[in-house]
Parts: structure tokens; sequence; C-alpha cells
């Protein structure tokens, strides 16, 4: 049962890995996002500027 | 089942080894997800690092070193937006490289579909890779004729850096 149903949908292998994929990509995109925020409010509450390589991205 | 009627052999039951034999080619789309999957990992764990020792530096009140700011600067735009940025790195420098492999791998399976074994799948792949290379011939012109060879974007950005 397994294996027929392996030979009839091995296929679905890509779609979903894709879908995986963009699950992760979002997952580790929000928490680098998150810690990069962190580490500029750090920098505000030391009332110091933010580095231009933490702003680079900011507004994609 | 009817898709499962080409890959019933005689027993009616099919083995694992058969199993293999059918679907060893999967090894390579896997692996290359797997490795995709990887180097994501790999990439958010470099990222997150470098953010965490500016945190220490600034946490110290210390200016982070430029290096620790080129790292982060450097993998911004690859690790999240990978596929654009090896497009246009790949292509922008040499667009015929592309037209070369496609029209390579048309001809061949174009000649041994015609003339060979092959059959109409060779002639499908010819013709596929054909119109892939047409269209990447176009695509060359285009961009040689039009664009500017050094332009505004960030890859010459991050190389005048």
């Amino acid at each position: 049962m397994t294996v027929e149903l392996f030979t009839c949908f091995w296929w679905l292998i890509f779609p979903i890995m894709w879908m995986v994929f963009g699950i992760v990509r979002l997952v580790l995109r929000g928490l680098y996002d998150q810690r990069k925020l962190d580490l500029m409010k750090s920098y505000l509450a030391q009332g110091k500027d933010i580095p231009d390589a933490l702003r680079r991205e900011i507004n994609r | 089942m009817p898709c499962a009627a080409k890959s019933i052999v005689e027993d009616k039951v099919m083995t694992s080894t058969q199993l293999f034999y059918s679907f060893w080619w999967l090894i390579f789309p896997i692996g290359g997800m797997l490795m995709g999957v990887f180097a994501m990992i790999s990439r958010h764990l470099t990222r997150t690092e470098t953010l965490r020792m500016i945190k220490m530096y600034a946490d110290q009140g210390k200016e982070p070193p430029a290096a620790l700011l080129d790292v982060l600067r450097s993998d911004e735009d690859r690790a999240f937006d990978r596929d654009h940025y090896r497009y246009r790195r790949r292509y922008r420098r040499s667009p015929w490289g592309a037209v070369v492999t496609f029209g390579a791998l048309a001809a061949g399976f174009g000649y041994f579909g015609h003339y060979g074994e092959g059959g109409p799948t060779f002639i499908a792949l010819a013709t596929g890779f054909g119109v892939a290379a047409a269209c990447m011939f176009v695509l060359a012109v285009i961009r040689s004729l039009s664009a500017p060879r050094y332009g505004d974007d960030r890859i010459d950005d991050d190389l005048k850096k």
C-alpha cells in the first residue's frame, strides 16, 4: 500500500518540499528580523546611532 | 490504482529493490533540497551569531569592528534573496554561457533522438532545451545591447565596499 502510494504520488515531494522551504525561510527570516530589531533597540536605548549595516535592509 | 499499473511487476508486488531501481534518481533532487535547507540554516546561524556579537559590543558601549558589520552586509542580500542574487551574478556577467549550455543540450538530445535510439523522449527534451536556448539568446542579445555593464545594483555596491 505504501509502495503503491509512493509510486503514484512521488511527484508530490516537490510541491510539498517547496512549501516546507517557504515556511522554513519565513521562520528564519522572522527570527533574524526579531534579533535585528532587538539589537537596534539596544543601540537606541544607549542613545547611539544605529550602524548603517543594520539599517540597510529594513525598508524591504 | 491506474497510475500504479505501470510499476506493478509480474508478482503484483513491488519490492524495495524494484522501488529503488525505479526511483534512484530521486536521490539527486532530494539531496539538493537537503543541501538547500542546510545552507539556509547555516547562513541563518552565521547571521544571528554576528548580530549577537555586535550586540555584545554594543552592550559594552564599544564600536563593533568594521569586519563584523561587513559580514552582515555581504550576507544580507544573499541569505534571503538567494535566487535573485545568484541569477544576477551568474548571468549578468556572461549571459552567453546559458545559451551555449542549452544549445549544446538541445543539439545532443536532438541528434540522438533523431539518429540514435533516443526516440520521442529525446526529441521532446531537445525541443525544450532548444526553446530555452533561443530565449536565452534573445535575452543575451537584449542585455548586451541595452544594459549597462556596471550599473546600479547591489553586487557592484558590495564590490566597491
